[in-house]
């Protein structure tokens, strides 16, 4: 939820920290959101906030003064959360259409001189980008589109095609041995599993095409998802000491990897290598003023990977894919 | 390869409906209002033994939404309710019924939360959990909470009112 595109933070940032207070913040959230419609009257249920002082309730008919703090119901302000994720998908794609470098550069032209230096070293090995929405799905999103174009775009190895299906048929005996019920993931599998097999005979356009329909999209997210929830359970051993005290990985993975929106960490990323037989390089873009090159994080899988790694872009809580010069991508606009 | 809105979602609505038909859990019976809308459900809640809410059964409505598994359904008992964690209006206010993040109660972070992992049958069979043992750490209900919290006699007695109303008495 915190994560969001670099270029627009002042869409997310306030109105999320709102929630909390559900106040006049929140109010002014939602005039900031036009579209956002009230589900029931604000004196219809009461909240336990609005409980605490309820000697300050809103009176009727009165126009709302910044002062005058106006108390909302879980489901108003959800709706209005609802209503500003909205606006944040209307703005982007759920993946966008890829774009030169210099796109990235843009960004910062008016930023520190450390990222245009890390950029511009970068263009030297990189030389395009495409953007993932914003919307705490960010990271399986990219990961999950870098991996399918690559599929795509190796027509002519046929064998990788060949172990994209095997990994994907893996996944499932994941989820089976991780005792998810199959209720659970069948449908996101079934759904994955036919964009995959549709590769061979479909474009480039039709895979961007399916990865910005929302419904294939999410599905794809959610296997991913799932594929790495279970990876970490059936792997607790190795991952159960990065959890908070107390912890245990079926709560940890409900509460930040089996929901959607729930931002990626470090784990999620190695348990999608390990599952997924794929390496990824995360090209870590940063305002570190000591250093003038972008800083390669390499994840390897355990297994001889079948394709070079995938590279994401990250910068502090957002996620997007980059291309290496040598993986032209001709044809993907 | 491209779906219409809803179709996953209609998918595992007719896989869960399934299911219940055939294993029904005890106390919960569930299903669409009409098989022309999945996206309505109705379903009726028998109140849990050794509970004020015994001998009553309680309908409510599930409204779905189009991205469901990915979003959790609404619930609202659709009778006077009389529980610390339903608004008056009848809406249910637990823990499953919210993504993580979503979090306007302040649920404790160890509560169990919405994935596409939980079901209609999880959501049911955490209501009749709820009803056995309200959490008036989360209240929806504010004087619910309070006579519950003070005075378990006197919140008996209103919620056995409400058992009798349900039933027509």
């Amino acid at each position: 939820m915190h994560e969001h595109q670099e270029p627009t933070p002042e869409t997310f940032s306030t109105p999320v920290l709102s929630t909390t207070t559900a106040t006049a913040t929140a109010v002014a959230a939602e005039a900031a959101v036009p579209g956002a419609m009230l589900a029931t009257p604000a004196n219809e249920s009461t909240t336990a906030q609005s409980l605490s002082t309820a000697s300050q309730e809103p009176r009727q008919g009165e126009p709302t003064a910044q002062s005058n703090e106006i108390q909302l119901t879980d489901e108003q302000i959800l709706t209005q959360m609802q209503a500003i994720k909205d606006e944040e998908a209307n703005a982007h794609p759920l993946v966008d259409n890829s774009v030169d470098l210099t796109e990235l550069e843009k960004e910062y032209e008016n930023g520190s001189q450390a990222f245009k230096n890390k950029i511009k070293n970068l263009s030297d090995t990189h030389d395009r980008m495409r953007r993932s929405r914003g919307d705490g799905n960010c990271f399986y999103r990219a990961i999950a589109f870098a991996w399918f174009e690559r599929v795509m775009l190796a027509k002519t190895k046929p064998e990788l095609y060949t172990h994209a299906i095997k990994a994907m048929e893996e996944s499932k005996d994941l989820l089976l041995a991780a005792e998810f019920e199959p209720l659970a993931f069948e449908d996101f599998y079934a759904v994955t599993l036919e964009t995959l097999e549709s590769v061979p005979t479909s474009t480039p356009e039709a895979l961007l095409t399916a990865f910005q329909t929302d419904e294939i999209s999410n599905s794809i997210v959610m296997h991913f998802r799932l594929v790495a929830s279970a990876y970490l359970k059936t792997h607790q051993e190795d991952y159960a000491p990065f959890l908070e005290f107390g912890q245990t990985m079926d709560e940890y993975c409900s509460m930040h990897v089996e929901a959607m929106g729930r931002e990626s960490e470090e784990m999620m990323l190695i348990a999608l290598t390990k599952a997924m037989h794929i390496g990824i390089e995360v090209a870590y873009l940063s305002g570190n003023q000591s250093a003038d090159e972008v800083n390669f994080l390499p994840f390897s899988p355990d297994t001889e990977p079948y394709m070079p790694p995938l590279v994401l872009l990250y910068r502090p809580g957002h996620y997007d894919i980059l291309y290496r010069k040598s993986h032209c991508l001709e044809g993907v606009v | 390869m491209y779906k219409t809105m809803g179709a996953t979602a209609l998918k595992r609505l007719m896989t869960e409906y399934r299911e219940l038909t055939l294993h029904a859990p005890e106390g919960i019976t569930a299903g669409p209002i009409t098989e022309e809308n999945f996206f309505e459900w109705e379903a009726l809640i028998e109140g849990p033994q050794d509970t004020p809410y015994e001998g009553g059964i309680f309908p409510a409505t599930l409204t779905f939404p189009k991205d469901y598994p990915l979003s959790p359904p609404q619930m609202k008992f659709t009778c006077e309710m009389f529980h610390p964690n339903i608004y008056q209006d009848g809406t249910v206010c637990i823990s499953i019924l919210h993504a993580p993040g979503d979090d306007p109660n302040m649920y404790e972070s160890s509560s169990e939360r919405w994935s596409p992992v939980q079901s209609v049958e999880k959501i049911l069979l955490s209501v009749l959990s709820m009803l056995a043992e309200p959490n008036d750490e989360s209240g929806a209900n504010i004087e619910a909470c309070k006579v519950w919290r003070s005075d378990r006699k006197h919140f008996d007695n209103i919620v056995r009112s409400t058992v009798r109303k349900t039933l027509g008495l």
